[in-house]
C-alpha cells in the first residue's frame, strides 16, 4: 500500500468544494495593472479579484472570467451600447421570423 | 433554454454578400442550423477568442448544412493533409447565456477564409478585432438613459 503527506492547504485545495472562486484576491488598480501578468494567470485558474481603488476607499466590484457573470455582463453591455437590442425585444423579433 | 441568432453585425452582413450565392446560402443555412444545434462549432482553441469560448464552422460550398445527421458529411482533412485542402471558410461565432432570462444569444463574430494571404485578414483576425467592439458603446444611445 502507498501513502502520499501533504500538506493541510494542500488538502484543502484539492478537497475544496464549495462552489467559490480560487484563487481569490482583493487588490488596487494600480497593483492590477503592476502585476497584470499574476493576475492573467489567477483569472486563467478560474479565480477572482476584488478591485479597490488606489485609496482603498471605493470597491469597484469583482473582477471574474465566471462563464455566466461574463455572458450576462457582455450582453447587458451590448444592450446597452445599442449593439443588441434588449432581450425581450429579440426575442419578439424571434417570434416575428426578423432574425437570421 | 432559447436560443437566438442576434442581428447580424454590418461587416458581417458585407462578409456575406461579398460570397457568391452558393457560399452565401451555405453559410446562413449554417447560421440559421446554429438556432438547433448552438454548440455546432468546435472551440477557438487559442488567442483572445478562446477566452470568451467562441466557436468556428468550417465549411465550403460543397457542405450540406441540412444534413443534421451526418449522412452526407464530406470528409473533413486529415492530419497529413495540408491545410489549404480542408474547408476554406469559417463562421466564427460567441455563445452567451443569460441564465435568469434563459435565453442563449448568439453572435455571428465574422465569415470569411480561414487562410488569407495578407493584406486579407482571415476569420479569426477579424473576430478578433470586432470582440472587443461588440460590447463597447458605438451610439450615444443608452438603454437604462430612456
Amino acid at each position: 500500500m502507498s501513502t502520499y503527506l501533504i500538506t493541510g492547504a494542500a488538502y484543502h485545495r484539492i478537497m475544496s468544494d464549495d462552489g467559490l472562486p480560487h484563487p481569490a484576491e482583493a487588490l488596487t488598480l494600480s497593483e492590477i495593472r503592476e502585476q497584470q501578468a499574476r493576475v492573467l494567470q489567477m483569472l486563467e485558474q478560474g479565480g477572482a479579484i476584488i478591485v479597490y481603488s488606489d485609496d482603498q476607499q471605493h470597491l469597484f466590484g469583482v473582477l471574474t472570467r465566471d462563464r455566466r457573470l461574463l455572458d450576462e455582463a457582455s450582453i447587458a453591455a451590448m444592450i446597452d451600447n445599442g449593439n443588441l437590442p434588449p432581450l425581450a425585444e429579440l426575442i419578439a423579433m424571434d417570434d416575428r421570423g426578423e432574425l437570421p | 433554454m432559447r436560443t437566438v441568432i442576434a442581428p447580424l453585425l454590418p461587416e458581417v452582413e458585407a462578409e456575406l454578400l461579398a460570397l457568391d450565392s452558393r457560399l452565401q446560402e451555405v453559410t446562413r443555412r449554417y447560421i440559421r442550423r446554429l438556432a438547433l444545434e448552438p454548440l455546432l462549432g468546435s472551440i477557438v482553441p487559442r488567442g483572445p477568442l478562446a477566452t470568451v469560448g467562441a466557436r468556428r464552422i468550417y465549411f465550403d460550398r460543397g457542405n450540406q448544412p441540412d444534413d443534421l445527421f451526418g449522412s452526407r458529411r464530406l470528409p473533413g482533412r486529415r492530419g497529413e493533409q495540408d491545410p489549404g485542402e480542408g474547408p476554406a471558410w469559417r463562421i466564427v461565432y460567441w455563445v452567451a447565456e443569460a441564465q435568469r432570462a434563459q435565453t442563449r444569444i448568439i453572435v455571428i463574430l465574422a465569415v470569411g477564409r480561414g487562410h488569407a494571404k495578407p493584406p486579407s485578414a482571415n476569420a479569426y483576425e477579424l473576430a478578433t478585432r470586432r470582440l472587443p467592439a461588440v460590447a463597447r458603446a458605438k451610439t450615444s444611445e443608452r438603454r437604462r438613459a430612456q
